[in-house]
């Protein structure tokens, strides 16, 4: 079999595909890999972005100070590695590593000892995992040291006016769709103004009515990125794949083709050689073996500062896909490119000095709720720290129910190491809502003249000009920000505080028209409406001069006007 | 000559010679004019039977004659003629008199209160006013059945029958937003009655926020009502019996039952279905989170004894716990809502008639006791059996029961034997929630205010006082809706509170000044609007003609101003503002 080993590919990836032909080609062959790469392997994470043409892939290396991000420890990994660790003489060696949990990874559940062990070594070689190598394993195997989390979306994205305009559930909103607007809304206008506002057409949500919700950190929100670590991890994005690239399976929905892969015509060559039964589509174990191993599109190199104090980094190793376009390096931690029509600004932070921020804050808090000033928070004292999920009887140390400023800094230390133990992706969605692109006058609801004028407002953002707007036409701006984690603290929701200033929010009576016309306008939406008429539905009709079903403060202004003159006559 | 059999008519007229057939619509009346003077009448005859024959094999083709028939077979089958038919058969037997069907105004307003809880905007109603279509009346419900209005009231109905306790309990009344979201979802897709019951009796405990979607918003379940019930099983079997089994089991709860058959044992036995639910501190019962539930037998102790019971069904039936491992409250929903509940149908249908006749055809609506007199049990039984052979179907019932001609009288009393309400001489007279008192006061003096998600309800400090004032002012526990009384709190608060009075004043008002000011209109439309906008109809030709010469009594348009600002003041501090008649 002939292998195209041109620079195209990464090492990584032809060493992990170079692994994958000889497992799968030579079942008793016994592995060998290059170290180097083995000690690349474990700072690589690897991504997929569900784009709108064809899936990409991107493979991160990211670097926390200088070393592979999977190298941190935690206290579950320092229990289980001393738990492994018979002869406690601080590394796991041949015989040990036989305990090892392989985590339901088919690929460390294999093989010989020594085989395993050559998998998670890292150099130098000497046949034995120290805490670190062990704690990247654990780390790979969880896919625990890297979060990828979608930043808390603006209310105008979060009410789906698209879904709800999208009647036929194709995807796109057709021009028909569009003209439709007003009645495929209708039933959500729970007022019955003609009007739609944020609280009508958004889901339910607890925290508008004072429930604690989950903490925005944890929140999980919709983003068109997925991690591939672990098997379950691969067994999920499998599952994205076939919803998102719908127009690639076959028939019984139970394969995609080759063709959904395709980034340059080598990497269909490549792509084809998984489709073991050559039927031009891949399976799920097809699948899930091209995604283990998949071609890459792109090389990112991320570093981040932790202990070390120096500027974060991001670059472009190797791009090796022609789909990505408008490569712009905006300084040494912000770049910007576009895939497909998709605009990605990425951007590496340093979160070093939230660390002691969050301490520092909390032990100011500590002096001003210690009411009677006997230096120690009692619980009802501790509840006015408002510090997120922590019990009092965790904090307090030595359970005298007295919490010092120690014991809390303690605490504090701990909790922030813990989140800083993660590298999280941070993907916030920046491109315009559809409610937001029909929303003209920016009152945050929807008039039945904006819908009248949605389908002329949409037509700019139709792209590829086929009468219908996708959401990839909508969505073309994802901003994407790696950092350590931090403390809830330096978390900002700005969805709940939009809501909360929309809460309020009054909407004046326009200004435009004569009194009667600003009084008869029940919605406050500029316009009087059939239904808002009070009066002969035949004067509607005369007043209404362009017969847009809508009287405008101008149409009003003229039948004043022409009733003045009658009237002097 | 006219001859009239079987929808045709056949008119002879003598006159020039003239033979002319009228086929008039499809339901058709086929008359034949046949114009003879000085002929013969045979021959005119015959020909007029050729052309007859003609119009027939035509008509025939289009189904339309022995349609007609077809059609009023169908009509006869329809459950709005079967109601008809069971009252009046009693009418007759008591021998009550009815009085004649409501104007078009008055079943408009009737209508758009009981079906989606306010009155009809004016133009909507100058629009069905002036409508020609003899099926007007039918595609209005339709109509009205298909609007946000219906989703919104229904909710704020079976709201008000599932949470009983909101309007009292502080702990209850924070559940309230989330139940009825899930509600108006379940209405919006009008899903069956039996599938929001089983819904409710077997909602999701476990439901916990990582389940959120990703839209951050919650996937919506029942759960509030067991919240807003402290997940006691003695509240839960309470408040359960009686909102869908419409049987009041919970005066058994301390001893058997003073009036029923009901004995205590049984309370608990019923009671137990919910004993499964272990909360790990009593009373506290805001973080559901640390709710967990048990599958298998349930049992619970009889307070104040050492009686164990077992989980018994009311009909006395108790379900093998061996054979699979269900959890008692989804056995409990199987049951409720089966076909072979004595109780589910009949006492969902009697509900639901309640909502527009004011009170159940078993009244009170929850007291199924065998003491309780019915006054119809024929048409009890064909309202739940025809529910439920259309799969609990909310609107088809609501349908059927406002096309009929019972609920469409008028509630005008034109015979005293009309007064006793069980009878349907008349339509009733009620009272209205505080919802629809303040929609319609809305809706009336034009008030803006914009949906939001903070329910009025939950919170009176700020966002909307009036509301709140009103909610407050009109709140009634009472589901009988035929006694409505009035406080003299509430009659002051219309009369000199601040909503009416910048209701009626030219700076503050709405649709008040929109009349006043609107350029061109004489006094007598003025007043016209006036009645539509306040009481949904024209005022009599007596009102009109009193009401102008007291506007034109006016000496400046100052004055003229105050007095069109006391009509509407008046109009809104009628009773027939604030009655449903």
């Amino acid at each position: 079999m002939m292998i195209n080993t041109s620079k195209k590919y990464p090492k990584f990836m032809i060493a992990g595909w170079m692994t994958f032909i000889m497992n799968v080609c030579v079942p008793g062959g016994e592995v060998r890999t290059d170290p180097s790469a083995q000690q690349e392997r474990h700072s690589i994470q690897r991504i997929i972005l569900l784009a709108p043409s064809a899936p990409f892939m991107i493979e991160l290396s990211l670097l926390v100070d200088e070393g592979s991000f999977r190298s941190t420890t935690t206290d579950y990994i320092e229990r289980l590695f001393n738990s492994l660790d018979r002869d406690e003489n601080k590394y796991l060696d041949l015989k040990e590593i036989k305990n090892l949990p392989a985590f339901g990874v088919k690929r460390y559940d294999q093989g010989t000892p020594l085989q395993r062990m050559q998998l998670l070594e890292m150099p130098p070689i000497d046949n034995r995992l120290s805490l670190t190598e062990f704690a990247v394993y654990i780390h790979t195997a969880q896919g625990t040291a890297f979060r990828m989390t979608g930043a808390p979306s603006r209310s105008s994205q979060v009410i789906e006016l698209f879904r709800k305009l999208d009647q036929n559930g194709d995807g796109s909103v057709s021009d028909v769709e569009f003209q439709a607007s007003a009645q495929a809304l209708h039933i959500y206008d729970r007022d019955e103004d003609q009007v739609f506002n944020l609280a009508e057409l958004r889901p339910f949500n607890a925290d508008a009515n004072g429930v604690p919700a989950q903490p925005v950190s944890r929140q999980a929100v919709e983003t068109p990125f997925l991690s591939l670590d672990h098997d379950q991890s691969i067994r999920d994005a499998i599952t994205e794949l076939f919803k998102k690239y719908v127009e690639y399976t076959n028939s019984e929905k139970t394969a995609i083709s080759v063709e959904c892969f395709k980034s340059g015509l080598q990497t269909t060559a490549v792509v084809k050689q998984f489709d073991r039964d050559l039927d031009g589509f891949l399976n799920h174990d097809e699948l899930f073996h091209y995604l283990q191993n998949s071609i890459t599109d792109l090389q990112l190199q991320i570093s981040l500062p932790r202990r070390h104090n120096f500027r974060p980094h991001l670059k472009i190793l190797e791009k090796q896909s022609n789909r990505i376009t408008e490569v712009e390096s905006v300084s040494s931690s912000k770049l910007q490119f576009r895939v497909d029509s998709l605009l990605m600004e990425l951007r590496a932070k340093s979160s070093r000095h939230m660390f002691a921020d969050n301490v520092h804050f909390y032990q100011t808090r500590f002096r001003v709720v210690d009411g009677d000033k006997n230096g120690y928070l009692t619980q009802a004292e501790f509840m006015q720290l408002n510090l997120a999920n922590t019990d009092y009887k965790k904090v307090d140390q030595n359970k005298d129910e007295m919490l010092t400023i120690e014991e809390l800094t303690d605490h504090l230390i701990n909790i922030t190491t813990t989140v800083q133990n993660q590298v999280v992706m941070t993907v916030e969605n920046d491109g315009k809502s559809l409610f937001e692109i029909l929303d003209t006058d920016l009152d945050q609801r929807l008039s039945p003249r904006e819908l009248q004028k949605s389908l002329e407002r949409v037509k700019e953002y139709d792209g590829n000009h086929d009468q219908s707007l996708d959401t990839a036409e909508l969505q073309g701006h994802f901003n994407l920000t790696f950092e350590l984690g931090k403390p809830e603290l330096f978390i900002f929701d700005p969805r709940m505080n939009s809501m909360a200033m929309n809460q309020n929010r009054t909407i004046p009576r326009p200004s435009a028209g004569p009194r009667w016309f600003q009084r008869m306008d029940r919605n406050r939406d500029g316009d009087i409406s059939p239904r808002e008429f009070l009066f002969d539905p035949a004067l509607f009709n005369i007043l209404d001069r362009d017969h847009d079903q809508l009287i405008s403060p101008a149409e009003a202004e003229a039948a004043e006007t022409q009733q003045q003159i009658k009237t002097e006559r | 000559m006219v001859i009239d059999r079987n929808h045709l008519t056949l008119i002879c007229i003598n006159d020039d010679h003239h033979l002319f057939a009228n086929l008039k619509g499809c339901s058709k009346v086929l008359s034949i004019l046949i114009h003879h003077h000085n002929r013969p009448f045979w021959p005119t005859l015959a020909k007029a039977l050729v052309v007859l024959l003609l119009c027939c094999s035509t008509e025939l083709l289009n189904d339309s004659i022995w349609g007609s028939e077809i059609k009023t077979e169908q009509s006869e089958k329809r459950l709005a003629f079967q109601i008809d038919s069971l009252v009046n058969q009693a009418k007759i037997r008591e021998g009550i008199v009815s009085t004649q069907q409501s104007t078009d105004a008055e079943f408009m307003r009737r209508v758009s209160l009981d079906l989606t809880g306010k009155i009809p905007p004016v133009a909507e109603l100058r629009f069905f006013l002036a409508d020609r279509d003899q099926a007007k009346r039918e595609k209005l419900i339709d109509h009205l059945l298909a609007s946000p209005g219906y989703v919104v009231h229904l909710t704020n109905i079976w709201r008000a029958i599932l949470l009983p306790e909101a309007t009292t309990d502080l702990q209850a009344r924070r559940q309230i937003p989330e139940f009825e979201a899930w509600l108006r979802s379940q209405l919006m897709n009008n899903i069956g009655y039996d599938e929001i019951v089983r819904q409710i009796i077997d909602a999701p405990l476990d439901v916990n926020r990582s389940r959120e979607t990703a839209d951050n918003s919650q996937e919506l379940t029942p759960r509030a009502y067991y919240l807003a019930k402290q997940l006691k099983p003695e509240n839960l079997a309470a408040g359960t019996s009686r909102a869908f089994l419409g049987v009041r089991i919970e005066c058994a709860q301390c001893h058997d039952h003073p009036f029923d058959s009901w004995k205590q044992h049984q309370f608990w036995q019923y009671a137990a279905f919910f004993s499964n639910i272990d909360q790990p501190q009593q009373g506290i019962v805001e973080n559901i989170l640390t709710v967990t539930e048990v599958v298998g037998k349930p049992q619970i102790k009889i307070p104040d004894t050492n009686r164990l019971v077992d989980a018994i069904f009311l009909d006395g039936i108790q379900p093998e716990w061996e054979k699979d491992q269900t959890r008692p409250r989804q056995r409990l929903a199987h049951w409720v809502t089966s076909e072979h509940n004595p109780y589910f149908a009949k006492a969902a249908a009697n509900r639901i008639w309640s909502l527009f006749f004011g009170r159940g055809i078993i009244d009170p609506v929850d007291d199924f006791s065998s003491i309780n007199h019915v006054a119809h049990p024929e048409l009890l039984e064909l309202l739940a059996t025809r529910f439920r052979e259309h799969h609990y179907d909310m609107k088809y019932l609501i349908r059927e029961i406002t096309n009929s001609q019972t609920y469409q009288l008028s509630s005008q009393q034109t015979d005293s034997s009309q007064a006793q309400a069980e009878w349907y001489g008349k339509m009733p007279t009620r009272g209205l929630t505080a919802e629809q008192i303040f929609a319609n006061l809305v809706q009336a003096t034009g008030f803006f205010q914009q949906t939001t998600e903070v329910n009025p309800l939950l919170f009176n400090s700020g966002l909307n006082s009036s509301q709140t004032e009103i909610f407050e002012l009109f709140k009634s526990e009472s589901e009988n809706r035929l006694d409505p009384k009035a406080t003299i709190l509430q009659a002051l608060s219309l009369m000199n509170g601040i909503f009416i009075a910048n209701a009626t004043s030219l700076e503050q008002s709405d649709v008040f000044t929109a009349i006043v000011d609107f350029p061109g209109l004489t006094d007598e439309q003025k007043i016209e609007t006036f009645f539509l906008s306040a009481l949904s109809r024209f005022p009599t030709e007596m009102e009109s003609k009193r009401l102008t010469a007291y506007i034109a009594s006016a000496e400046s348009s100052e004055e003229k101003i105050h007095a069109c600002s006391d009509l509407f003041w008046a109009l809104l501090n009628s009773s027939e503002f604030l009655l449903n008649h």
